[in-house]
């Protein structure tokens, strides 16, 4: 038998793997006790587990409502102040701004929609928010941004009209005009309905062109498109000063008294030569020469009236002064053909062509920008001119462009010559913004800019940058910055909260575990000295507790994780109703689970070290005697 | 050379002094030589020193003296080459005395195969992982073909997959036999094997045990303390003269019995 040739048939028992084999045989024999082992370590897990997993879980849907909620990314301000283009252009560069878009008035904002359908009539008063581009709060609360005569309305305006998308909803925009009410009516076609969570208001999403053409209604100015009649927006002159040629000299006195509520500011007496430079008139002999006028804000039509009534009887002429203006030449494609230096002169459109020798006539009335206003007297360098060119002024990025009759004669000096009625309006470009509408061939005024706006960080951990970059700017913000704080400090809280418990807890299970892999061992020696007597090593023995504490490790881990699935299945569905899809209180990630097998993995393994140093020091010869 | 005229064991001047509670107890072996294949016992009284000569023999306990303590490694097994290369002396017998634990611990694992008083079976492994245990061991490959020899001669075939607890004492010392067996030792060691047993069936598992041994060419040591049991079934048989030499010093010295 000993010299039988042995084939390669399939062990039965190998040596690979056989500690292992052993050690879960006897787990297996003695089934029961390891079954009280395996519910002792689920008693400890457990409810760590459910604890961890409330933790996470809670703290993961507050930070992710957090995180996912436009409403925590957005930037209100907190005053009402005029924002620019450029200024918009600016915070939209910026990598931190996810969206801005500006906003008008609040109270010229709000309009008050019908909802006709089945018959009923549903009324409710809306706010009007602009939107446009990648609005997150729209965009993120199940809508698409609105365009043309689209809204999408929150989910409380909805409920309030009974609107479902495709519906068809009439606005009135509200003014009073003298004593009477007008109404402006616009439609919109509800485009999409917000989730709850955007907003609690009653509020309508819509272009901003929208919000811009109510807030012009409610000014009271005409807006066409919605064919909204009303006054136009023409633009008007501005002066910033006015030269009064009097009979007599004026006391301190009369000078302080003639300038005091009129607008202006100063008051100085000039020479005949000065007056000539700035009016380009022959001063008449035997006259008191005063240039009336202001340092900063040039002043409107009001302030020459004003002056002038204060004068009135005393035979002063009046003649409006502006400062020369900056302009360029251009080609129509925009091509620039040279800068001009603009003067202007208080004299009529058509007498222009009399320059340097014009009458000084006194001044009467400003008229509006019309058409025979914009007439300029070039200087000679520029030949071979058609009768209508392009000049174009530029103020930081604004840009004023209008066609201008050319006087076929040329001035005698290096300035352009233009009358005090173009000047005016294009004086006004100084200090905002203006246009040349050709439809109505006339300067009107465009917006100067925006009261208020919309805005959100690229991403929550960007709003803290951004309200400290915009209050270093003048301009106080609300943000959710609290919230988020808070947040993070309870998560914080919590997990030294779980960690001390768990520290408890992970303590009385290794004890436990110690206390009975140990015994186990001691009422085994004599079986486990049979395997030493039989040829296993000390060390491989050494395994054989270490293996047993791995299995009931990891059998008690899976019972605890059958008791947190139930449990969290339980929480959650008791909590439904405060969870939006895809939100659970009670949860763990894949990587907690990960980590958690390896800590119970670890910690089983120290558990079962006392009892493995025992097994790898039993005797062999143990099993020989105390038969 | 004939199996039979190997030396298995060779022992010369080896003693081992034990202290316990106070009492000193020295085991004298002046000469003992074992050939392969033959069938040793040792006899005599509780306290004799039996065990301790075992415990000598199965190498987990190391001589306090000895002149000379070789064994002889049999089994053909590929890594019993490396004993061969630290050993001194003759290319065959090992001088165990300069062996450490590691190496012991393969030679008893490799050669040897035990039969304890009341089996020394797991409890937590079925009669036949009881049984293949040391063939798992070392890996041996024939694993069914053993297993079905064994349990057939020892006429424990219907057992196998019970646990010892459910067997009764000359089964749970059958399979004892059996798992001795198995993975094919060169020696084996079996302590008291049927002092449990009654002595029909007892003679019974002696003859058996014999016969196996025999045709496996293994070299059989028991210890027990019934010489009539055991002296039908030895080739030689030493005995153990046990002398007082002082209040707490006892001696016993091996001797052949004739």
């Amino acid at each position: 038998m000993r010299s039988a040739a042995r084939p390669k048939t399939p062990r039965i028992l190998s040596s690979r793997g056989i500690i292992f084999h052993l050690s879960r045989a006897d787990l297996l024999n003695e089934w029961i006790l390891a079954l009280c082992l395996v519910m002792a370590v689920a008693a400890v897990l457990s409810p760590l587990l459910i604890l961890f997993g409330l933790k996470f879980g809670t703290i993961e849907t507050l930070r992710h409502r957090l995180v996912q909620d436009p409403r925590n990314r957005e930037i209100r301000p907190m005053l009402s102040k005029v924002f620019d283009q450029a200024w918009f252009r600016q915070i939209a560069s910026r990598r931190d701004v996810a969206f801005v878009v500006p906003m008008t008035r609040q109270i010229s904002a709000s309009i008050d929609a019908i909802l006709e359908k089945d018959g009923s009539l549903e009324k409710a008063s809306l706010d009007l928010v602009p939107t446009s581009g990648d609005d997150p709060l729209v965009l993120e609360n199940g809508a698409t941004i609105p365009e043309g005569n689209q809204c999408v309305l929150t989910q409380s305006a909805a409920e309030a009209l009974g609107a479902e998308p495709g519906d068809l909803l009439i606005g009135h925009a509200k003014r009073v005009v003298d004593t009477r009410y007008e109404t402006g009516e616009l439609k919109f076609k509800v485009a999409g309905i917000l989730t709850s969570r955007a907003s609690s208001m009653k509020a309508a999403f819509v272009p901003l062109r929208v919000l811009e053409a109510v807030e012009r209604y409610k000014d009271g100015q005409t807006v066409p498109e919605y064919g909204w009649s009303g006054t136009p927006a023409l633009a008007y002159p501005v002066y910033d000063g006015v030269l009064a040629l009097l009979r007599k000299p004026m006391t301190r006195v009369d000078e302080f008294k003639l300038v005091s509520g009129t607008g202006f500011t100063r008051i100085e007496q000039v020479t005949s030569e000065r007056f000539k430079e700035l009016s380009s008139f022959e001063a008449p002999p035997d006259r008191s020469i005063y240039l009336i006028h202001t340092i900063q804000k040039p002043v409107t039509r009001q302030s020459l009236e004003a002056v002038k009534l204060k004068l009135r009887g005393s035979g002063a002429v009046l003649i409006p002064w502006i400062k020369e203006l900056q302009a360029e030449l251009t080609d129509p494609a925009g091509k620039v053909i040279g800068s001009l230096t603009l003067h202007s002169v208080a004299a009529a459109p058509r007498d222009l062509e009399r320059f340097p020798s014009i009458p000084l006539n006194s001044w009467t009335s400003v008229g509006d920008s019309s058409r025979e206003s914009r007439r300029a007297l070039l200087p000679k360098t520029f030949q071979d001119l058609p009768p209508t060119v392009l000049l174009r002024m530029m103020r930081s990025e604004d840009v004023l462009s209008f066609p201008i009759e050319v006087i076929p004669k040329r001035a005698p000096e290096a300035r352009t010559i233009i009358p005090v009625q173009l000047g005016g309006v294009l004086n006004l470009f100084t200090e905002r913004n203006i246009a040349f509408d050709p439809g109505q061939d006339q300067f009107v005024t465009t917006r100067r800019g925006y009261a208020g706006f919309r805005l959100y960080a690229a991403t929550i951990d960007d709003v803290d940058g951004l309200k400290r970059h915009l209050e270093a700017a003048g301009i106080p913000v609300h943000t959710e910055a609290q919230r988020i704080r808070d947040v993070m400090e309870l998560d914080r809280y919590l997990t030294l909260l779980f960690l001390l418990i768990s520290a408890v807890g992970v303590c009385g299970g290794i004890a436990v575990l110690t206390a009975s892999l140990y015994a186990s061992v001691e009422r085994k020696r004599k079986e486990l000295s049979v395997l030493r007597l039989i040829g296993f090593s000390g060390g491989a023995l050494f395994r054989f507790p270490v293996y047993q504490g791995l299995l009931i490790a990891g059998a008690g881990f899976l019972v605890a994780l059958a008791f947190f699935f139930v449990m969290a299945w339980t929480v959650n569905a008791l909590f439904r109703s405060h969870l939006q899809a895809g939100e659970s209180f009670c949860r763990l990630s894949a990587w907690h689970l990960a980590l958690s097998v390896t800590g119970v993995g670890v910690l089983a393994s120290l558990a079962s070290f006392a009892a493995a140093w025992r097994v790898a020091r039993i005797d062999p010869a143990e099993s020989l005697r105390d038969e | 050379m004939e199996k039979g005229d190997q030396i298995h064991y060779s022992l010369r001047k080896v003693s081992k002094i034990r202290r316990k509670g106070g009492v000193v107890f020295e085991l004298n072996i002046p000469a003992l030589r074992i050939r392969r294949g033959q069938c040793t016992a040792f006899v005599g009284q509780s306290g004799c020193g039996k065990s301790t000569l075992l415990d000598l023999l199965a190498l987990v306990l190391r001589p306090t003296e000895a002149d000379e303590f070789l064994f002889r490694i049999v089994a053909d097994r590929p890594d019993s080459a490396r004993f061969e290369r630290i050993s001194s002396g003759s290319a065959y017998l090992h001088k165990i005395t300069s062996l450490n634990d590691m190496q012991l611990a393969h030679i008893r694992r490799s050669e040897m195969g035990y039969v304890l008083q009341s089996g020394g079976l797991l409890p937590f492994l079925t009669v036949r992982d009881n049984i293949l245990l040391p063939c798992a061991l070392n890996d041996v490959a024939d694993q069914r073909q053993i297993l079905q020899q064994l349990a057939a001669r020892l006429n424990i075939a219907d057992q196998l997959t019970k646990k010892p607890r459910h067997l009764s004492g000359g089964q749970r010392q059958r399979a004892a036999i059996a798992r001795a067996l198995a993975h094919r030792p060169s020696v084996v060691l079996a302590d008291e094997p049927t002092a449990a047993v009654d002595r029909i069936n007892a003679r019974e598992i002696g003859r058996i045990f014999k016969a196996l041994a025999e045709e496996m060419a293994v070299t059989l040591l028991l210890a027990s303390h019934d010489q009539q049991m055991v002296s039908a079934t030895a080739d030689r048989v030493f005995m153990f003269q046990v002398e007082k030499i002082g209040p707490t010093s006892t001696r016993s010295t091996l001797i052949e019995s004739t």
